[in-house]
């Protein structure tokens, strides 16, 4: 095996993904403390709460799921280290979100590369959705049942 | 009210997390290319090749979802090497959008204080399932 070749391959692929991350992350989160600042935060996390109550989740993991969904599973992560500070979540919420996010992530830009090679689009999209959606509400449901059993959960 | 020090403060918090991401994130592609140079990767896949004719695929998408794996750029290069047909394109981007990167993205995800391993674990799942369905639902080969 050609060790050179890997070492030099894992620092192109680090180099460009950092990068990526690095040019998106630091404007998302300034952004994001801009918005703390302003006093929006709150507002939009009051009025996320319609929608994320139905997975649990508090008003203000809706940003995160919103980058992420869009974006990508890292760049939503950066997002929800920050919204950490501001909303404590438990296992089971934080669980609840990287499930769906991790299903369903990037929709704008996958689905635009996969389109090109061929796929269909809406399909691509609408299952992953549904995928995300279904999946996260039965984790969901487990969690539920174990929490009224009383029992120490297994999977936080 | 923004400030000079908002910036500031959502700055350092930034690279704060993009250097512990860092840490995790060249690890993670170190290894996937480890996989791929050993010839490990292709062994896997000859493993997994069965499998893909539930979902409707031919026995080499299993590299695909493999070099997924690794970055996803990868597997879409692999998948330009193969042939398929239209709803065969669906099923694999389907299964590979679901079902990708597993390793590096499980790592953020643990740093922000979810399971990995579950996560990991139903994406599979769940990659699988619908990937059947979409095999089973969809018209045409």
């Amino acid at each position: 095996m050609d060790w050179s070749k890997v070492l030099m391959e894992t620092f192109s692929s680090s180099y460009s993904i950092i990068l990526k991350i690095t040019l998106i992350v630091v404007p998302l989160l300034i952004l994001i403390e801009c918005l703390k600042d302003i006093g929006w935060l709150e507002k939009i996390a009051s009025h996320s709460q319609g929608v994320t109550r139905f997975f649990g989740l508090p008003g203000e993991s809706a940003i995160g799921l919103i980058v992420g969904f869009f974006t990508g599973i890292v760049f939503g992560s950066g997002v929800i280290m920050q919204i950490q500070e501001e909303a404590k979540m438990t296992k089971t919420q934080i669980n609840t979100l990287f499930l769906f996010i991790g299903i369903c992530h990037g929709v704008i830009e996958e689905t635009v590369v996969f389109t090109s090679m061929g796929a269909n689009g809406l399909i691509l999209f609408t299952s992953r959705f549904t995928a995300a959606l279904i999946f996260t509400f039965l984790y969901i449901w487990v969690q539920k049942i174990r929490g009224s059993k009383g029992s120490a959960p297994l999977l936080p | 009210m923004v400030t000079k020090q908002t910036i500031v403060r959502g700055g350092n918090k930034a690279v704060k997390i993009v250097v512990s991401l860092l840490k995790f994130i060249i690890p993670s592609i170190f290894i996937m290319k480890v996989l791929e140079h050993s010839g490990l990767l292709y062994k896997i896949a000859d493993f997994f090749a069965p499998v893909m004719a539930f979902l409707g695929l031919p026995g080499e998408s299993a590299l695909v979802f493999l070099f997924g794996q690794v970055t996803i750029c990868s597997g879409i290069a692999t998948m330009a090497v193969l042939d398929f047909t239209a709803k065969q394109a669906t099923i694999m981007s389907t299964v590979l959008c679901i079902f990708h990167v597993v390793m590096l993205e499980g790592a953020v995800i643990a740093k922000s204080g979810a399971n990995a391993l579950l996560n990991a674990a139903v994406r599979f799942i769940a990659a699988l399932f619908t990937g059947l369905v979409l095999n089973l639902i969809l018209p045409g080969v």
